[in-house]
């Protein structure tokens, strides 16, 4: 079979699962005892199986298989959950996302050595009595089928009134590429003889095909057993049917048997369902859309804010009040129809968060460290490019602060503080941007410690260093170098790779601040512009030629005389508000060609990033507009005081100042 | 069919009296000239960037890579559009002159740069009687320009 269509779908729901599982086991090892995240892992783990199996990748299957024994055991009370069966889990998904890695670059599996997991898994299998659910899947249905007291009752009324209860096992065909259609067609069949009274999974699970290849069916009929089986067996693409009378001493009803042991306490399960609920409402009205249609729809608004940008500017020589009330018109329109696009292209910060508290996990496993990961403001949304970029230097902070900020449980209780570390996760919209800020109640950043490293490596002289701020200070941390050359971990309580993360978080026309207390912890914020690709900008003029200024790094704009201007060491600085600042002069920077304008009076932009500050030195102020971002291409990517270009209204190309390299 | 008297396209254009070529294949168009939006720190090469059909795209001087004195643009100087790769750019040059169609067997491969001064990659020779034309590579000549 051509897989390649199908391709996608699977990975695209392989991801999806693998989240499930992960986010799951983070809960049952939290509630042991609670069945229903149970069976919601071993359904994950038994789709995973089939989707495996069916396009082909063995290794996947396989081991999804064995995670699935251990997984059915523990389900029927043969096993108890221990640390090492959660670690073995978990260490089963991370194999399962390296297999699907492996198929997301080279379409096919990695051969890796699962030998040793598998060896572990099967170990906790063995010594107790479960059954292998790939030969005996019938057993384990006969024996798991447990009712509620309401169903129970269901059936007894319907027994009195001449119905024979039923269970039915349907197993789907591999190849049966419509399961919900195909489970439809089966209902129906036996909604003709009678009342479908229970399923599993449940009926909208089914519809919303949320199942691996089977499915079981309580059904009260009045016709006998054969003429159902005749009938279900007419129905294509169906592998086994298992269909018998259900007999009284059959059923376990969960009010007798394990309602302590098997159900989770009711607020859990409550804010379970909740979650739930929420979930399956917003997947219920949102569609899967190929980005390429996003961008192409962008790509269009960008084109009609241009148009527009141009037809204001017509307007100068037609103005008529008719004309101007149009355009004024248009101007709305086109600002709602680049919000809603915008709107559609954002993801709420969700998809990145969720895998930290299992990143938490683990790193408290391995450094004995006890760490509690508080997320906030899961629900903020953000450019889907901003999705793709976020998380690597996220968990570059988590990791660190992990790693060095929080301290080892007796230490802390040896200062006081409860043994349990605390990380704060938050994320928030502020005007036109948006903040996650990552912060620790360890033992923060050494000032000193860093300072003199900085020393040491030749960032900074000696004499200079006595002029620095705490916030300078602590911009070294994110020089390149600064810290890989030896291991800082005691020095500086943190760790490698910070010019890494900011790095990464400047190319998305962000910046990333730090914040420190001794003993009380660290925070880092970042700050990201809302959207990547149209902003409200200052155009200004300096000599001859027309730059834009993204208006989110503007603090303000001054008219000043020269005089102002102070010399130091061969560097001109301003006095803003008591705080001397770099002044600098955009036309040197630029290189612009002819006379520099010299008057008596400045004009300076101040702009900001981060914490720091600067005066742009400007020639005139055009006005404030909204621009299309475009890329100068790749031939002129090395640029970097540029970070892009843009069409005004009359067709001619402006240029935009990256303010995080003037600064 | 690789028979030596396949015929290949390229494109003619013309610097002052000397006549180059371009494999048609790396081009996408051939531009009137464009008003130009100045690149600081941008390579002596790089003139600007243009607005091509609400693309911004980088364009340089045929002029500049090979050697010659600036020159103002006059009505016939045109902006190829070339691409390779990810790189997409304009070529500024002279006037372009005709599409030869060229048997394969004559072209003479293997030719290098002449002098230093030029920034410019060529991969061939065409002996067409009267004048050589010199075939530009492009991929290698953006390379050098770029890198």
């Amino acid at each position: 079979m051509d897989n390649a269509q199908y391709m996608e779908l699977f990975i695209e729901e392989s991801k999806e699962h693998l989240r499930n599982l992960n986010n799951n086991l983070l809960v049952l090892e939290q509630q042991p005892d609670n069945a229903e995240v149970i069976n919601e892992i071993f359904r994950s783990a038994h789709t995973l199986k089939g989707m495996a199996g069916s396009m082909g990748f063995n290794s996947m299957a396989n081991l999804a298989h064995t995670m699935e024994n251990v997984l059915d055991a523990i389900r029927k009370g043969n096993m108890v959950v221990s640390a090492d069966i959660m670690d073995g889990l978990f260490e089963a998904v991370d194999i399962l996302d390296e297999l699907l890695q492996g198929i997301v670059q080279s379409g096919k599996e990695n051969p890796l050595d699962m030998s040793d997991i598998k060896a572990k898994l099967q170990g906790f299998l063995d010594g107790t009595d479960s059954t292998d659910l790939g030969q005996s899947p019938r057993k384990s249905h006969k024996e798991g089928l447990s009712l509620d007291d309401h169903y129970l009752h269901v059936i007894d009324e319907a027994v009195k009134n001449g119905f024979t209860p039923y269970y039915i096992g349907v197993r789907l065909k591999e190849s049966c590429l419509m399961k919900a259609a195909r489970a439809y067609i089966v209902f129906k069949a036996i909604e003709s003889f009678g009342h479908i009274i229970y399923s599993d999974p449940p009926a909208q699970d089914i519809e919303e095909e949320k199942f691996g290849l089977s499915f079981s069916i309580v059904a009260v009929c009045k016709a006998e057993l054969d003429t159902i089986k005749k009938e279900l067996d007419t129905i294509s693409e169906i592998e086994s049917i298992d269909i018998r009378e259900i007999q009284p001493d059959d059923i376990q009803s969960h009010g007798q048997s394990d309602t302590q042991k098997a159900q989770p306490s009711g607020a859990d399960r409550a804010a379970a369902t909740e979650i739930k609920d929420r979930l399956s409402k917003t997947a219920g009205r949102s569609i899967r859309v190929d980005i390429e249609r996003l961008d192409r729809l962008m790509n269009l608004v960008s084109e009609l804010i241009i148009i527009k940008n141009r037809i204001q500017d017509l307007q100068r020589y037609e103005d008529t009040a008719a004309m101007a009330e149009s355009v004024e018109y248009l101007g709305r329109v086109t600002g709602e129809l680049h919000d809603a696009v915008m709107k559609v292209r954002m993801i709420p910060l969700q998809v990145v968060f969720e895998r930290f508290p299992r990143t938490v996990r683990d790193l408290s496993r391995n450094t004995g460290k006890e760490v509690k990961l508080n997320i906030f403001g899961a629900e903020t949304e953000v450019d889907r490019t901003i999705i793709d970029e976020i998380g690597e230097p996220l968990i570059h902070l988590i990791r660190n602060a992990v790693d060095h900020g929080i301290e080892p449980p007796q230490e802390r209780t040896a200062l006081g503080k409860p043994p349990v570390g605390v990380i704060d996760l938050k994320a928030y919209h502020d005007g036109d941007s948006v903040v996650i800020e990552v912060s620790d109640d360890g033992r923060g950043i050494d000032i000193d410690k860093v300072l003199q490293r900085a020393i040491k490596q030749n960032l900074v002289s000696r004499e200079e260093a006595e002029t620095l701020n705490q916030q300078e200070i602590l911009q070294f941390i994110f020089e390149a170098g600064f810290s890989t050359a030896e291991k800082v971990t005691d020095i500086s309580g943190r760790g490698v790779g910070m010019d890494v993360v900011k790095t990464k978080i400047e190319s998305m026309g962000g910046t990333v601040d730090v914040d420190t207390s001794p003993n009380h912890g660290t925070r880092f914020i970042i700050r990201l512009p809302l959207t990547l690709s149209i902003i409200q900008a200052l155009l200004v003029s300096v000599g001859q030629e027309v730059y834009a200024i993204p208006i989110g790094s503007i603090k303000e704009i001054l008219e000043m005389p020269a005089t102002a201007i102070k010399l130091i060491r061969q560097k001109e600085f301003i006095d803003y508000r008591g705080l001397l600042i770099p002044f600098v002069r955009l036309a040197d920077v630029l290189e612009c060609p002819g006379e520099v304008k010299s008057g008596d009076t400045v004009i300076a932009v101040i702009v900001r990033k981060g914490e720091r500050l600067a005066a742009l030195s400007v020639d005139d102020l055009i006005g404030q507009q909204e621009i299309v971002i475009k890329p100068l291409g790749k031939a002129l990517s090395k640029i970097n005081i540029i970070s892009g270009a843009t069409i005004l209204g009359d067709g001619s190309v402006v240029l935009i100042l990256d303010i995080n390299h003037m600064i | 069919m690789a028979g030596s008297n396949q015929l290949k396209q390229y494109i003619a254009f013309g610097i002052d009296d000397e006549i180059y070529a371009v494999d048609v294949l790396f081009v996408e168009s051939i531009e009137r000239m464009a008003r130009i939006t100045r690149v600081p720190h941008s390579p002596y090469e790089v003139l600007g960037v243009i607005n091509l059909r609400g693309d911004v795209i980088p364009v340089m001087s045929a002029r500049r890579m090979l050697g010659y004195e600036e020159k103002p643009p006059s009505d016939a100087t045109r902006v190829a559009i070339v691409r390779q790769d990810e790189y997409r750019v304009g070529m500024i040059v002279d006037r372009v002159t005709e599409i030869l169609n060229v048997p394969q067997d004559r072209v003479q491969w293997g030719v290098e740069a002449l002098d230093e001064k030029r920034k410019v990659a060529f991969s061939g020779l065409i002996n067409l009687g009267d004048k050589p034309v010199m075939i530009m590579d492009i991929p290698r000549t953006l390379e050098l320009l770029l890198n």
